[in-house]
């Protein structure tokens, strides 16, 4: 018997209703080890290229990892993949929360979705069995109220549920998955691919824990993390959560204001971690925040998520939907100009109510101000919202208009860079984008590498996807794991700049491969090293694994990720990045000035393609690195 | 020589609460930024801003009414 995994990856054919259980060998799980490593095998071998994301030909893959589920910190992830309607490349997603754990706890390790549902169904999986379900009834409500409904028709107030809302009932490019009401796959419009094949929902409980071959390496190694915890340098994403990271960037001139034209944010003070803390979290007010107003995910001690809760006043904040994250903050506030942070937690719980991507959300809204700002729109064209910057009421009036697609809404639930084309009148040139995707917000301008890794990556824009610049000189004995040992005066983009971005992207790669919290596993500022890492997997899975193998599992997604592009025919053209990274120079505080060197980032990205072992003309991966991954079916399939 | 001292995030909590991160300290002429993380107890591995200049090295030596802000190179999020 396997240790941490089941070795039972379920099949679903939505169109005819049949259910299969696939029984993979050893090696696919010790080669691929989980994520989107694992989903792309399918999408690779069994669609075709072409095919419209919001087809029943697509298919939606989610994936566990080996480790899921198994008691430390930071496992309960779960990848979500499929052709992206939102920027036609690859799109990939991870969430967290208790559906993850709860997931293999059912006794599955992975789910793959064809098809289309003549109805609305939902997936039932308990104790290793499947069961698709009418799902008639729950269509068009919003996810708390679905939640309560299966809790209700199962008879069970602990069943995960993983859930499309309105926004992906109804094809919004960028809505999300959400579970536990306020956990998404964000990211590449996964919730759209799923509305479209009349899957609201995927449910699951079980009691089917896989073993643990060395439980007392496990309990070790997750008492060094409770007891590290407290000095460890994520301490504060521990206490105030990712909305920490609002001052962090601010003092750093990263944080993208107005639409990325300043790194600097004059009310970050009113968003920022500490006051959402002191001020909306859910007990803040009898002092009762650490115990009431932070929420977790399974087995993790870090507690980092939040729950807002207000019950008077112009918003009406409901902790069914949690609370806001960093990038929820920034894109909806900062990026917009708001600084009210109960209108901004409204707009998140918006988010999730409906199921949206409140990055996406928050830089389309962002875009669609800007236009607002030099005419390009107008009042006419909004159905009568001013979209001046700062307008809080407009932002949390948005989130509702587009994840029901209602009005002006319509055309922001395209993304900006579909709505850009639609509207014309030049406003391409606000788009803050890569492949279509909005930027996150963290700033290129500020941390270099992110100029090559935003363009790069084969899911768009991703702030999640390598390690930041200022994190790779003051932690020189974790990058030595990984072979990184020559930190750079900041704002440099060099050659060993380039490798820190690739050989990190590699080891980010594996994190989101074996689907494990990129706060508690990683090579600089983390809870836990990559070589802690390998670790926990050794003691989960009884395997003599090195972190080179995981590394190499990191390089080998990528290069899948990267090859479907190919497949699809994407590959350089579409490495971009905005326009305004190149020529508009930031405004204000200590990033005043910047902006980005088009030759040297075009050296950097030569470099990058060269190191990677891509083709540096076309971006596309080789044969000979395929082959050194192990991917030779790979290359057959792209035909090098 | 006195200087003004902004912390971020978990540093706040070296200050009461009501400083919300904010200070002033007297510093011997001289002082470097170095001896200021010294003073406030700081041994966590920070970045330091010094008059909207940031990544100033712990060497650098600190002027009177220099502004300082203190914040981790924690990413993401």
């Amino acid at each position: 018997m396997p240790h941490g995994y089941h070795g039972r990856v379920l099949h679903v054919n939505l169109t005819s209703g049949e259910l299969s259980i696939e029984q993979p060998e050893e090696k696919f799980y010790r080669k691929y080890m989980g994520g989107s490593a694992m989903a792309l095998i399918y999408l690779l071998r069994d669609m075709p290229a072409g095919v419209d994301p919001l087809s029943p030909e697509n298919i939606l893959a989610l994936f566990l990892s080996v480790i899921t589920g198994a008691p430390i910190s930071g496992q309960s992830r779960m990848t979500a993949a499929a052709k992206s309607p939102l920027t036609g490349c690859i799109g990939d997603s991870q969430c967290g929360g208790f559906f993850p754990a709860e997931m293999k706890f059912a006794g599955f390790d992975g789910i793959v979705i064809k098809g289309r549902a003549a109805k609305p169904v939902y997936l039932w999986l308990h104790d290793g069995q499947a069961e698709l379900r009418d799902a008639t009834h729950l269509w068009g409500h919003v996810t708390g109220e679905v939640q309560e409904m299966l809790r209700y028709e199962l008879g069970d107030d602990r069943i995960e549920v993983l859930q499309v809302g309105p926004a992906g009932e109804k094809g919004v490019r960028f809505a999300a998955l959400i579970n536990m009401c306020s956990r998404a796959n964000g990211r590449t419009g996964m919730g759209a691919v799923m509305g479209s094949k009349n899957l609201k929902a995927v449910v699951v409980r079980g009691n089917q824990r896989p073993s643990i071959a060395d439980p007392a390496t496990l309990k070790a190694l997750a008492r060094w993390g409770v007891t590290q915890l407290p000095q460890s340098d994520i301490a504060g994403l521990s206490k105030y959560g990712t909305s920490e990271v609002i001052g962090l960037n601010n003092a750093d001139g990263g944080l993208p204001t107005r639409n990325y034209t300043s790194g600097v944010f004059e009310h970050y003070e009113k968003i920022n971690g500490p006051t959402l803390y002191e001020t909306l979290l859910r007990g803040a007010t009898q002092g009762q925040q650490d115990r009431m107003g932070r929420d977790t995910c399974y087995a993790c001690a870090v507690r980092c998520k939040r729950v807002v809760e207000q019950t008077s006043g112009t918003y009406i904040l409901d902790p069914t939907y949690g609370g806001p994250e960093y990038e929820s903050l920034a894109t909806l506030g900062s990026y917009c100009g708001v600084h009210d942070l109960a209108a901004l937690c409204k707009a998140n719980e918006n988010c999730n109510r409906y199921g949206l991507d409140t990055i996406s959300c928050g830089a389309t809204i962002a875009w669609a101000m800007e236009c607002f700002e030099n005419g390009l729109l107008t009042k006419e064209d909004t159905g009568g919202l001013d979209l001046h910057f700062g307008n809080a009421e407009t932002v949390v009036k948005l989130t509702e208009m587009i994840g029901r697609r209602e009005g002006f809404g319509d055309l922001l639930a395209e993304g900006s860079a579909r709505a850009a084309q639609r509207l014309g009148r030049g406003s391409e040139r606000f788009l803050i984008t890569s492949k279509d995707q909005e930027a996150p917000a963290h700033m290129p301008q500020v941390k270099r590498t992110l100029a090559v890794i935003y363009a790069a990556n084969p899911f768009g824009a991703d702030h999640q996807s390598h390690e930041h610049d200022p994190a790779y000189a003051p932690y020189p004995e974790r990058m030595a794991q990984i072979g990184l040992h020559d930190p750079q005066p900041p704002l440099t983009l060099n050659a060993e700049m380039v490798r820190f971005a690739l050989v990190t992207q590699h080891a980010y790669s594996a994190l989101d491969s074996l689907n494990v919290c990129q706060f508690v596993y990683g090579p600089a500022w983390h809870l836990y090293s990559m070589n802690q890492l390998t670790e926990v997997v050794r003691a989960v899975t009884g395997w003599d694994v090195s972190l080179y193998e995981i590394m190499k599992v990191g390089e080998r997604r990528l290069n899948m990720l990267r090859a479907f592009n190919a497949r699809e025919g994407i590959g350089r053209e579409r490495d971009t990045l905005p326009e305004r990274f190149f020529t508009q120079p930031l405004k204000g505080g200590p990033s005043d000035g910047y902006v980005l060197d088009r030759e040297e980032w075009q050296r950097a990205m030569d470099t990058y393609y060269a190191m990677a072992g891509w083709d540096v003309q076309s971006g596309t991966p080789t044969r000979p690195t395929l082959e050194a991954l192990g991917l030779g079916w790979v290359a057959d399939l792209l035909g090098l | 020589m006195r200087v003004s001292v902004h912390l971020h995030g978990i540093l706040r909590e070296r200050l009461p609460s009501a400083a919300r991160g904010r200070t002033t300290l007297e510093l011997p002429e001289s002082a470097t930024v170095g001896d200021l993380l010294a003073t406030l107890g700081i041994e966590r591995r920070v970045i330091v801003a010094v008059n909207g200049r940031t990544h100033i090295p712990a060497s650098h030596t600190l002027q009177e009414d220099d502004q300082v802000v203190i914040y981790m190179p924690v990413g993401g999020g």
